[in-house]
């Protein structure tokens, strides 16, 4: 939902730099996964992802997604996937379809987990969670045409982290933060970061927690589901995400 | 080409006589309000750069096809004026590729649209790749559509540009191209199989085998021409020979492209000043910096380097191959700043971090830098100047220091104490290499899809027999705590520049190699290698090879007998030691590679008196000296015995 062309303006560079951190421990989170390269059932490559090359589950087999139960409920790995050598020509036009189809890199990124493991040569045990981000993104859209969302989180009274984007026709268009508005309210006056970006256009989203909720928020595994629990408890503020977690458009 | 005033030499570069330390900031004017440009270069001049370098990005200046606009914010011209007006020389880089997070790395919609130009996949389909932040079919170097463009492009820019080279304007060097090797994408086997490249490929193997029987010979096949040829697609095609051959013809493309691409500078009034490219930092097959200073008619092809103080252990060996493999060991780029690419490289490049990367980078083995950004710009955060021109303190204040460091040292004068060079054994890794799979997919690995990269090689204990002997040799180096360059082996040029030449071998050679090393043996230089002489040359074919004057060795752990003792040693392994050797004086750096603080001695001969040159101190010492030095920390002294 980034587009091509997004400007990046008075970006706060400590703020943004912890942001960064905290979205990179989930980013750059190991899970402990098994995946098999085959040829049609003969096993050509096993790798571990926490131990790399292994020489366990090199049996050939018949059934991919039968096999990968087996192997999942053989190894304690969190997941396992196979990957048919066979069928990679149908991934790869999938994969370049796909690019001809989607506008912005994010939404390329995100779909072509879809893919992947929707692709005929994939067998994954367990299956794959129902991607929720790309309903997010058309969510986004009919928000309205063009918007402001607000993120603001606080590390006791001082504002660490801000980011401010305007969004139109479903894509961020610019990033920025509060420096760019000329101020960083602190705890107690909070609601003025929404105030001071609606001076300059409707705000629609906004969301304003503690940074430890948002650390939490950005590293777990299903971070939809960790914002819904979040708003549902203690905010600093909140605008037009229950709505959109929802489906719905602005509340 | 014309008469040149400008000329790259080991230290820096020779303008019209006299020798400059290439210290340079990158600004890019068409991301800068053009009212703010005198401001920026005078901070640039004023944190102590003596260079400017810049893209001068194709999709920028081609508004519409075939017109070209160089006004306003895209007047490159006056920009290098104003650039020459403070006394700035500059270096131009009109791509093709000029990536730097525009969406379309620099080349124009319409060419990206063109399927004649799409770099191909085996199978046919178009290369994907995700740039900062959309996504493209990027062009083949190899495909004459694209070529054909580039060089319209060229005219168009030379037009404008090649007037204003030195000596009559500040123009004093051109990069080509932009850290070319398959658009990020090293696997053998992902691209580049457009019809063009393809073509390259059978003219390649024309050229090294002559005539079609004798591939046939080598290969077990009854080919009746050339043009039968299909290029391999995976690392289960057999015979390996042939895998191989694909391997060395993808670095020999880059060459290719880069030479063709020069051509059309010079043939376009770039013909004045030297031209030079840069590598992303790889140390491995498709890419041979040496080579392409030899082959390519491009003078200077050095690295590019973007980490943290914690990615020192990785810097470390990246420097030593600069050092190795280039004329003029220089980063062209050195990151100051970060690019603002959240979904990408969550960044988190500090000032301290700029400080100890440059710093060894510097004591290290690199003569020059261009620092980018220097100037801030769209999609890049935290360089020392503001897109507005004013310098930001800290990050200002450390490359001023720095750069006062670089000049006023004597560094640049002096000669890095470095007796060992440590060869990439090629024919061994084209062998690794050529045993990839799964080519169609990659980049598959994450964020496209969630392989692991491990999958991507076909498991084979020759690899890992290699890799334990290229890992295991580097960590006896270290231990000994001897400073070493690396290079690739089929390109090293100064083997008789070293004590010691030490180089993994198994089984695999090229004759000439084989032969240029015993001729370095023969002058003296001590040349060691294990675990076994090999038996086959570089098409695979049995052949004999005489170790006689050869050190051979069968285990890594045996190289320290054969090492020299350095000047200086230290009690902790996890400290790196460089010493500079000036005709009167010495400089010694020492870099904490661990994150925890060290507490060391430096043991030496005599006595001797340590003035700290980066940081407040004085130590003297009879014989040792003790330090502490902070994780990822550095102390820099000169030593006067």
């Amino acid at each position: 939902m980034i587009a091509p062309d997004v400007l990046i303006v008075d970006l706060e560079p400590k703020g943004f730099a912890l942001l960064s951190e905290l979205a990179s421990r989930r980013v750059y989170r190991t899970a402990s996964e098994i995946h098999l390269l085959h040829s049609s059932g003969r096993v050509l490559n096993v790798v571990h992802t926490t131990e790399g090359v292994i020489e366990r589950f090199r049996e050939p087999f018949d059934d991919p997604a039968s096999r990968a139960i087996d192997i999942l409920g053989a190894s304690g790995a969190e997941r396992v996937i196979l990957i048919d050598k066979d069928s990679i020509d149908e991934l790869s036009a999938a994969q370049v379809e796909l690019a001809r189809r989607v506008e912005t890199q994010t939404e390329l990124l995100w779909r072509a987990n879809d893919v992947f493991f929707t692709t005929s040569g994939v067998a994954v045990a367990p299956g794959p969670s129902p991607s929720s981000w790309g309903g997010l993104f058309e969510r986004a859209r009919v928000i309205g045409e063009d918007y402001w969302a607000v993120l603001g989180a606080w590390s006791d009274e001082r504002l660490t982290v801000s980011l401010i984007a305007r969004i139109a026709g479903g894509l961020i268009k610019l990033l920025t933060s509060a420096d760019h508005f000329g101020e960083r309210p602190d705890r107690s006056r909070a609601p003025r970061l929404i105030e001071m970006v609606e001076e300059t256009g409707p705000v629609k989203l906004a969301l304003g927690c503690d940074l430890e909720d948002l650390g939490r928020l950005l590293s777990a595994d299903d971070p939809l589901a960790a914002l819904a629990d979040l708003i549902a408890g203690e905010v600093i503020f909140e605008r037009g995400v229950a709505g959109m977690l929802a489906g719905g458009g602005p509340e | 080409m014309a008469a040149s005033s400008v000329e790259i030499t080991h230290r820096g570069l020779r303008i019209g006589g006299e020798d400059h330390v290439l210290i340079s900031g990158e600004i890019h004017p068409w991301r800068v309000d053009p009212r703010n440009w005198e401001a920026a270069l005078d901070a640039v001049a004023s944190i102590g750069a003596s260079f400017v370098s810049t893209y001068v990005p194709w999709s920028v200046h081609e508004v519409e096809r075939g017109e070209f606009d160089f006004s306003g914010s895209r007047d490159i011209a006056r920009f290098l004026r104003l650039a020459q007006d403070r006394g700035l020389k500059a270096i131009v880089r009109p791509g093709p590729d000029a990536a730097s997070e525009l969406p379309d790395s620099g080349w124009p919609r319409r060419v990206l649209e063109d399927e004649r130009c799409w770099a191909r996949r085996s199978n046919g389909q178009p290369y994907l790749l995700v740039t900062a932040t959309a996504h493209i079919f990027p062009p083949s170097y190899a495909s004459r559509v694209f070529l054909s463009e580039v060089e319209v492009w060229y005219r168009e820019f030379c037009e404008v540009v090649a007037p204003m080279q030195h000596p009559d304007g500040p123009v004093v060097a051109c990069q080509v191209d932009n850290e070319i090797g398959y658009h990020f994408q090293p696997h053998t086997f992902a691209l580049d199989y457009h019809p063009d490249a393809v073509d390259s490929y059978r003219r390649f193997l024309k050229r090294n085998y002559g005539e079609i029987p004798s591939l046939n010979d080598v290969y077990g096949t009854d080919y009746r021409g050339f043009e039968e040829i299909r290029p391999p697609s995976d690392g289960i095609d057999e015979p390996e020979v042939w895998r191989i051959d694909w391997v060395q013809w993808r670095e020999v493309h880059l060459r290719e492209a880069l030479r063709t691409l020069a051509s059309m500078l010079r043939a376009s009034g770039m013909d004045r000043v030297p031209l030079i490219h840069n590598d992303y930092p790889r140390m491995a097959t498709p890419l041979d910096p040496a080579s392409i200073e030899v082959e390519t008619g491009i003078q200077l092809a050095a690295g590019d380097i973007y980490t943290t103080k914690e990615g020192g252990g990785w810097l470390r060996e990246f420097v030593r191959y600069v050092a190795g493999t280039s004329r003029l060991p220089v980063l062209l780029e050195l990151g100051a700043g970060w690019l603002t690419l959240p979904w990408l490289f969550p960044a988190r490049v500090t000032v301290s971090d700029e400080e100890l990367v440059s710093l060894r980078a510097l004591m290290g083995g690199i003569r020059g830098v261009n620092v980018y950004m220097m100037v801030e710009r769209d999609r890049w955060y935290g360089s020392p100047i503001s897109a507005e021109g004013r310098p930001r303190p800290a990050a200002a204040g450390l490359f001023r220091r720095l750069f006062g460091f670089l000049r006023d040292s004597g560094l640049t004068q002096m000669t890095r104490w470095a007796p060992v060079l440590l060869l990439e054994n090629r024919n061994e890794s084209r062998r690794v290499a050529a045993r990839e799979t799964l080519g169609r997919l990659a980049p598959a690995a994450t964020p496209l899809f969630p392989v692991d990269r491990r999958l991507f090689e076909i498991p084979d204990p020759a690899t890992e027999a290699l890799r334990r002997w290229e890992k295991d040799l580097a960590t006896v180096l270290r231990r000994s705590g001897i400073d070493y360059d690396r290079a690739v082996s089929t390109s090293a040029r100064y083997l008789n520049g070293y004590e010691v030449v030490v180089m993994p071998c198994f089984d695999v050679i090229d004759p000439d190699l084989w032969k240029r090393l015993r001729s370095a043996a023969e002058s003296g230089t001590k040349v060691v290698m294990g675990p076994r002489s090999p038996t086959l040359d570089h098409r695979l074919r049995g052949a004999d090879f005489d170790t006689d004057g050869l050190e051979m060795i069968g285990e890594p752990e045996e190289l320290a007998a054969h090492l020299p003792s350095p000047a200086y040693s230290r009690s902790s392994e996890s400290i790196d030691l460089y010493l500079w050797r000036g005709d009167r004086s010495e400089i010694l750096a020492a870099f904490n590679s661990s994150g925890e603080t060290i507490a060391t001695t430096i043991d030496f001969e005599g006595s001797a008196l340590f003035e700290g040159l980066w940081q407040q101190e004085s130590l003297k010492g009879d014989g040792t000296i003790k330090v502490e030095i902070e994780p990822w920390g550095a102390r820099i002294w000169r030593v006067e015995r």
